[in-house]
């Protein structure tokens, strides 16, 4: 609507009118709890339930979609397509990391990596014993040939496989 | 209705000595008294594996029961271990009515079915002199719950049940297996305490075992509802499948002339406006016609060509020139119309595709949802500060919108948000709906158009044929055009008697459609009857008023309810689990399986009024008294039922507890398989 037809329409209106502002939806996995679980689960997937940032954005690009899903499966296996799987570095996910720390839940490994807390770990069992909870999400974790290693992962992000 | 358990009797033969254990129960309480590792859940499992039950705790065929009964024995006099020859459980139990049986299983023989159990119809261990008729029954064989040979099927006209057909996974409905209800009444030390009815078998392929187990218990009536509504569920889907189908019939046929149906939908069994039944229309160059209008103008077309005589090709040359002449510029703007009309068509594909693409997304979305709703429980449970939407550094209030590269005044509720997904959803299904009717219109017009492609070459052709003939010969294009519009009126009329079929058929799938809805929602509204509201709310009361006394602390006990749908304790819509300390858990079992006892005192049901508890392991349960567990199993007595209690705390204790609480107390110094000399 153009402005001027604004203009138009209220001077129409008997009554005042007011604005008020109205609650955002936000996408479902911009939801701080559900980010977190995500990113605990990612952590206690890799070796020794420590990963680093470049392991945990490689893990959070291929839970985006199933179709990420299946390319990075694909990429981890050594068939990567030469258009495919990409890496994507979202910010929100080092908040999330931020938050994590501060429930205690994770804790920085002088400054390199991120472990598990005892915490952190409990939260982790309950979840993989709720079923239909992050099932997705839990598919693709378990769909990994091992425990993801750095190593994999350079090989991922500088493509030399 | 009730089994008591009288006698059992344990024998193994080893090659040096016969070891084995006597015991005799009572009515109401009886505390099994034994230390550790000497024998008591060896008892419980006898029980178990005497009635064939052993499938209560897997699908494994291996025999429950531990090495001393199958491989080798220790011989507590002198430390050896002596191989096991043969061995065998023999079980002596009543009904309701005092009718007393014996059944006797072997564990280990060489050359008998361990499968086979027989039954003697008398107290064969209490009068060992006396003689009864026997039988022999097969436990653990498909078709054990309902043949005649199957010990289950006579096992479960001993207690007077009669089990019913229950829903199974793959649509069907089966009979409700004994091995699902016998959870309810016996507890296993190993896997019994995890968790409520954590017991109960999955494998058997039914739906929802717990809950139909204690539907059956309790004599709820929802029972017989539930397999209705799973037979008209069914149903149901048969005649959405019919619906359907009638109409793909339908517009299989229609298309062959490009026309297409109305007033009528796929995802609208049974619907359509009283004023506007199904119609068909048909594309007409540029416009829809209905069919009876399609009929009249071709069948006027035709009468008019035969009130006239057919000409000859010279009467009709300078005619056929014009003809030929408007039908090759006509075949022109017909080329293009099909370029049209078939971008139309990808393009209203493409709109189907994204829609039911976004859909997908949603989808997505909503699960995401639902895992938010349930993480926010759990998170708060642990206390985290995200959970209440907190800052977990500096405590302050935090908006769920954090995460968010744009700042936004607030974000909706969890519970708003699913809503509005929910909503987004339906609309773009509604969306989806209409674009696949779109879709279907304008794949119609394009075949119409083809159709016409076709038809005009071929009048081209003909003209072509009449134009070069003899001058005397009739006019071919004049013949083949009478002989054409015959054949598309024939093909019309009948897509009107197809039409009139169809909407019989219609009519009387959505008359049945309306019926069964309106059934279904009925059930699905009123599953549980006033009498078994009344019965939940009396087992929830004594649940809570048993977690009272036996000290629950991990939840406030007022909001622990027994849930309407799988009836038994939740919180908050929740099952009880990880927010529950393991002694309160093992508190719940007792005050859920003893408040189904006391239930059923006080009506008509199915339970067999006896409790066995295989007392869970110490070290989970150090700090657990099972004083008030016992006081209160005692009352089993004044109702003819039966509780038997296996334990290994310190009998001084034990008997100082129980105090002039009446119980039978049956104590085992050593180890309860001890050598009984040789048998006679």
């Amino acid at each position: 609507m153009a402005e001027d037809q604004i203009d138009r329409t209220l001077a129409e209106v008997d009554s005042p009118v007011t604005f008020r502002v109205r609650p955002l939806a936000l996408p479902g996995e911009l939801r701080p709890l559900w980010r977190l679980s995500v990113l605990l689960l990612m952590v206690s997937n890799c070796r020794g339930e420590r990963a680093s940032l470049p392991q945990l954005h490689v893990l959070s690009s291929a839970l985006r979609s199933p179709v990420t899903q299946e390319s990075f499966l694909q990429a981890l296996s050594g068939n990567r397509q030469p258009d495919s799987f990409v890496t994507r570095f979202d910010p929100v996910l080092n908040q999330t990391v931020d938050l994590a720390v501060g429930e205690q839940l994770v804790a920085w490994d002088r400054g390199k990596r991120i472990h598990l807390l005892g915490r952190g770990r409990r939260f982790v069992t309950t979840i993989m014993a709720t079923p239909d909870l992050l099932t997705v999400e839990k598919q693709l974790l378990n769909r990994l040939p091992n425990r993801l290693t750095q190593s994999e992962v350079d090989v991922l992000l500088t493509g030399l496989a | 209705l009730s089994l008591q358990l009288r006698r059992l009797q344990l024998r193994v033969t080893t090659t040096r000595d016969t070891f084995g254990a006597d015991l005799q129960f009572a009515q109401g309480l009886v505390v099994l008294r034994a230390d550790n590792t000497t024998g008591k859940s060896t008892c419980i499992q006898a029980v178990l594996y005497a009635l064939g039950l052993e499938g209560m705790l897997g699908p494994s065929r291996a025999v429950p029961l531990p090495h001393a009964m199958t491989t080798r024995i220790a011989d507590d006099r002198d430390g050896t271990e002596v191989p096991v020859l043969q061995s065998e459980v023999v079980l002596e139990v009543s009904n309701a009515d005092g009718e007393i049986m014996t059944v006797q299983r072997w564990v280990k023989h060489e050359t008998i079915d361990t499968r086979l159990i027989s039954v003697w119809d008398g107290p064969v261990l209490s009068e060992p002199k006396a003689s009864f008729n026997s039988r022999g029954y097969f436990a653990r064989v498909p078709g054990a719950a309902q043949r005649e040979a199957g010990f289950h099927h006579y096992l479960a006209n001993f207690l007077g049940w009669s089990l019913p057909d229950v829903p199974r996974y793959d649509g069907t409905a089966g009979p409700l297996y004994v091995e699902c209800l016998f959870p309810l009444f016996i507890v296993e030390q190993k896997h019994g305490w995890a968790g409520i009815l954590t017991q109960m078998p999955t494998y058997l392929r039914i739906r929802e075992p717990a809950r139909r187990a204690v539907e059956f218990v309790l004599a709820l009536d929802t029972q017989k509802r539930a397999l209705r509504l799973q037979a008209l569920e069914q149903r149901i889907d048969d005649l959405r499948q019919a619906w359907n189908g009638a109409l793909d019939r339908f517009d299989s046929v229609a298309a062959q002339v490009g026309a297409v149906l109305q007033h009528v939908s796929r995802h609208r069994v049974g619907e359509w406006d009283a004023n506007r039944p199904p119609a068909v229309v048909i594309s007409a160059s540029d416009e829809w016609i209905e069919l009876p209008m399609a009929i009249r103008n071709a069948r006027d077309r035709l009468e008019a060509l035969h009130a006239e005589e057919i000409p000859t090709a010279l009467e009709d040359a300078s005619s056929s020139t014009e003809e030929l002449a408007r039908a090759e510029e006509n075949l022109q703007q017909l080329a293009i119309a099909v370029v049209h009309s078939q971008q139309d068509v990808a393009s209203a594909r493409e709109t189907v595709v994204a829609t039911g693409q976004r859909i997908a997304a949603l989808r997505e979305d909503q699960h995401r949802y639902q895992d938010s709703l349930t993480l926010q429980k759990f998170g708060s449970t642990e206390g985290l500060d995200i959970a209440v939407q907190r800052c977990p550094t500096c405590h302050q209030e935090l908006s769920d919108a954090v995460l968010l590269d744009v700042r936004i005044p607030d974000a909706m509720s969890l519970e708003d948000n699913v809503a509005f997904i929910d909503e987004q959803i339906r609309t773009f299904r509604l969306m989806e709906g209409d674009g696949r009717r779109a879709l279907q219109g304008k794949e119609a017009r394009l075949q119409s158009l083809l159709i016409e492609v076709g038809e005009t070459r071929r009048r081209i052709r003909e003209l072509r044929k009449t134009l070069v003939a003899d001058t005397a010969a009739v006019s071919a294009a004049a013949v083949a055009e009478r002989i054409r519009l015959t054949d598309h009126v024939d093909r019309l009329r009948r897509l009107e008697l197809e039409l009139t079929a169809l909407v019989e058929t219609l009519r009387s799938v959505g008359a049945e459609w309306a019926d069964g809805q309106s059934e279904l929602s009925r059930l699905r509204s009123e599953l549980l009857s006033d009498r078994d509201r009344q019965k939940l709310d009396q087992l929830e009361g004594l649940l809570q008023e048993q977690l009272r006394q036996f000290g629950f602390r991990s939840l406030p006990i007022g909001e622990i309810n027994i849930s309407d749908i799988k009836y038994t304790p939740n919180h908050e819509g929740f099952d009880l689990g990880f927010d529950l300390s393991a002694s309160d858990m093992i508190r719940t079992i007792w005050a859920y399986l003893l408040g189904l006892l006391e239930l059923s005192r006080l009506g008509t049901m199915n339970h067999v009024g006896l409790l066995i508890l295989d007392e869970p392991r110490q070290q989970e349960t150090a700090a657990i008294s099972f004083v008030e567990l016992l006081r209160r199993a005692s009352e089993s007595g004044r109702f003819n039922q039966q509780v038997i209690f296996a334990t290994s705390e310190e009998e001084l204790e034990l008997k100082q507890a129980l105090g002039d609480v009446p119980h039978v107390f049956l104590t085992f110094p050593g180890k309860i398989l001890s050598p009984v000399g040789t048998e006679p």
